[in-house]
C-alpha cells in the first residue's frame, strides 16, 4: 500500500487547536458523539477550561509559531457549548489569545447551538473577530427530532433567535458570516434543509455533516447516496450565488484535479488538535467516536508543546494504516479521491482504519454523480480520467483553464 | 494488513526519537502484482457509462448553474487554496 494522505510539511501552514472550553452542555442533543457514548469521559473533567490550562495554552500556541513549528495557529472555541464559559471569562481568555502572536497570526472561531446568543455576545464576536459556526439541523420539525434540551424540550425556537442575531451582525459587517453545520438524517429531504438555512436563515456557508459511524457499530448505516446526489441538485439547480457548501465543493474540487476544503477529507489530512478543559492534549475530536482510546496522546499543555503532541498523533494514526488506502479500496474508481473516506467512518476495534468506509457504496453513487455532472458541464473526459488515475497535474492559482462550456 | 497493532509495540512506535513528521521517505511505487494485473479498470468502466449517460443528459436542458466552471475558475483564481477543520471555517477559500 502506498502512502496516500499529505502529510509531507517541512512545516505547517495552520495548526487549529478545538478548545473545550466547557465540557458541559445546555442541551442534550440524543446523537452526541462527545457526550452521548460509552465512556462519557467529558463529564469526569473540569466543567470549564481550568485558568492554569488557559495559561499555558497561550504558551503553547506562542511556542509553536516561534519555534517555527506552524506560521500560525487558529483556535476554535468548542464544548460542550462553548457559551457556558461566561462573556467575562470569554473576552480575557480572546484577548489573551489574540496576545499570544503578533500580526494575526492567531485567530478565533467558535461551534455554538447558538441558544445563549444575545447582543453582549455579539459586542465580543465583534470585538475579537470570532468567525462563529452554528449547528442546526433544518426546519422545525426535522431540528426538534434531536437537538432537544435536557428536559426534552424543543430548541428550535431558542436556536433561529441566536443564528438571526448572527446573520443580521454578519449582513451588517459586524462580524464574519455565520456558517452552518447541519447534521444529515435519514427520511428527510436536503431540499427542504437547503431552503430553509438559505432563504429562511439567510446563511450562505454550511457544511453536512454524515451521522457518526464506525463499523464496530450494528446501527444500520444511512443511504447517503441518494442524499448527497439530492443535495448536489439542489445546490446546482439553484440560481444563488454564493451558497458554499463545503462537502459537495470539495469533492467536485478534488474531482477536477483540485484540493479538498476540508482537512480530513479525501487525501487532506488534518491537522487539528484538541485541548481539553485540564489541559489534556488529544488528537482531532472528529475521530472521538472511535473511542477516547483512538485519540488519547498521553500529552498535556502543562509538559508538552503542541509539535510533540502532533507527532505522536501521526505516529499514532499512521501505526493504524489512517494514511494508507484501505485494502478494500484499492482498485475502485474513486481511490484517488475518497481515500476510503472519512477516517471515523472507516474505524474498525481489529483492523483500525484499514477498512473502507461505511458509506462506501453511497459515497461511489455520489462520485459518479458528480463526474457525471461535471462531463455535463464540459468538463473534458481525459482530464477527469487523469484525475482519477493520479495523473493529473494538481491545479494551482494560475493554472490554464481546462474546461470548455457546454 | 500486516502484525502491526499491539499496544507495547504502539508504545514503541509513539515514544522514538525521530520525527516522523519531519522526514518521511517517498514510497516507491508498488511492483504490479498478477493480481493487480488482473483486475479490472473500474475507472475505464466509469468513464464509458459517463459518455453514454452524458450524452443522454446533454440532451436535456441544462437549467442550473455551470458549478464546473464556478469551480474551475475558483481553483485557479486568486483565492489562495486552504482548509479548515470540521468545526472551522475560514473566511473565504
Amino acid at each position: 500500500m502506498g502512502i496516500l494522505v499529505e502529510v509531507v510539511l517541512t512545516f505547517m501552514r495552520r495548526l487549529e487547536i478545538i478548545l473545550k472550553l466547557t465540557e458541559r452542555c445546555n442541551i442534550a442533543c440524543s446523537y452526541c458523539y462527545y457526550f452521548e457514548n460509552a465512556s462519557r469521559s467529558a463529564l469526569s473533567r473540569p466543567a470549564r477550561l481550568i485558568p492554569k490550562a488557559a495559561q499555558l495554552l497561550c504558551y503553547r500556541i506562542n511556542e509553536a509559531i516561534q519555534s517555527g513549528f506552524c506560521e500560525s495557529v487558529r483556535v476554535i472555541f468548542h464544548g460542550g457549548e462553548p457559551l457556558l464559559f461566561g462573556k467575562d471569562r470569554f473576552a480575557e481568555l480572546c484577548q489573551a489569545l489574540l496576545a499570544c502572536a503578533p500580526d494575526g497570526k492567531v485567530e478565533l472561531c467558535a461551534q455554538s447551538n447558538a441558544t445563549l446568543i444575545d447582543d453582549e455576545w455579539i459586542i465580543l464576536f465583534e470585538k475579537f473577530a470570532v468567525n462563529v459556526g452554528v449547528s442546526i439541523d433544518g426546519p422545525e420539525e426535522i431540528h426538534n427530532r434531536h437537538r432537544l434540551d435536557h428536559s426534552g424540550r424543543a430548541t428550535f425556537k431558542e436556536t433561529v433567535m441566536g443564528i438571526r442575531k448572527l446573520v443580521t451582525a454578519g449582513g451588517l459587517g459586524r462580524i464574519s458570516r455565520p456558517a452552518a453545520l447541519i447534521v444529515a438524517q435519514s427520511n428527510t429531504d436536503p431540499r427542504d434543509i437547503y431552503k430553509f438555512v438559505v432563504e429562511d436563515l439567510g446563511i450562505t456557508r454550511m457544511d453536512f455533516l454524515l451521522p457518526d459511524g464506525t463499523h464496530d457499530q450494528s446501527a444500520p448505516v444511512m443511504e447517503v447516496g441518494p442524499y448527497l446526489c439530492r443535495l448536489f441538485d439542489c445546490w446546482s439547480d439553484e440560481e444563488k450565488d454564493g451558497v458554499e457548501i463545503r462537502l459537495l465543493q470539495s469533492s467536485l474540487s478534488l474531482l477536477l484535479g483540485g484540493s479538498s476544503f476540508l482537512g480530513g477529507f479525501g487525501p487532506k489530512r488534518s491537522t487539528a488538535l484538541t485541548v481539553l478543559s485540564d489541559g489534556e492534549i488529544n488528537g482531532d475530536d472528529f475521530l472521538r467516536p472511535c473511542g477516547d482510546d483512538v485519540i488519547k496522546l498521553g500529552k498535556n499543555v502543562f509538559e508538552n508543546s503542541f509539535a510533540e503532541a502532533f507527532d505522536v498523533n501521526e505516529k499514532r494514526l499512521r501505526f493504524w494504516a489512517a494514511d494508507q488506502l484501505p485494502e478494500n479500496c484499492s482498485g475502485c474508481a474513486f481511490e484517488k479521491i475518497c481515500c476510503g473516506g472519512q477516517l471515523t467512518h472507516r474505524y474498525r476495534s481489529d483492523t483500525k482504519f484499514n477498512n473502507s468506509s461505511i458509506y462506501c457504496s453511497g459515497l461511489k453513487q455520489f462520485f459518479e454523480y458528480l463526474c457525471l455532472h461535471a462531463v455535463n458541464d464540459g468538463f473534458d473526459v481525459a482530464r477527469l480520467e487523469q484525475t482519477l488515475r493520479g495523473n493529473a497535474r494538481p491545479i494551482t492559482m494560475n493554472s490554464p483553464i481546462v474546461h470548455e462550456p457546454a | 494488513m500486516d502484525d502491526r497493532g499491539s499496544p507495547k509495540e504502539l508504545d514503541m512506535v509513539c515514544n522514538s526519537q525521530y520525527l516522523l513528521m519531519r522526514i518521511v521517505p517517498k514510497q516507491p511505487e508498488p511492483i504490479p502484482t498478477m493480481a493487480t494485473n488482473e483486475k479490472k479498470d473500474e475507472i475505464a468502466d466509469l468513464l464509458t457509462r459517463l459518455k453514454a449517460a452524458g450524452a443522454k443528459v446533454k440532451a436535456k436542458k441544462n437549467t442550473g448553474n455551470n458549478l464546473t466552471a464556478k469551480m474551475l475558475n475558483t481553483l485557479t483564481g486568486s483565492t489562495p487554496q486552504d482548509f479548515d477543520a470540521w468545526v472551522s471555517w475560514s473566511k473565504s477559500f
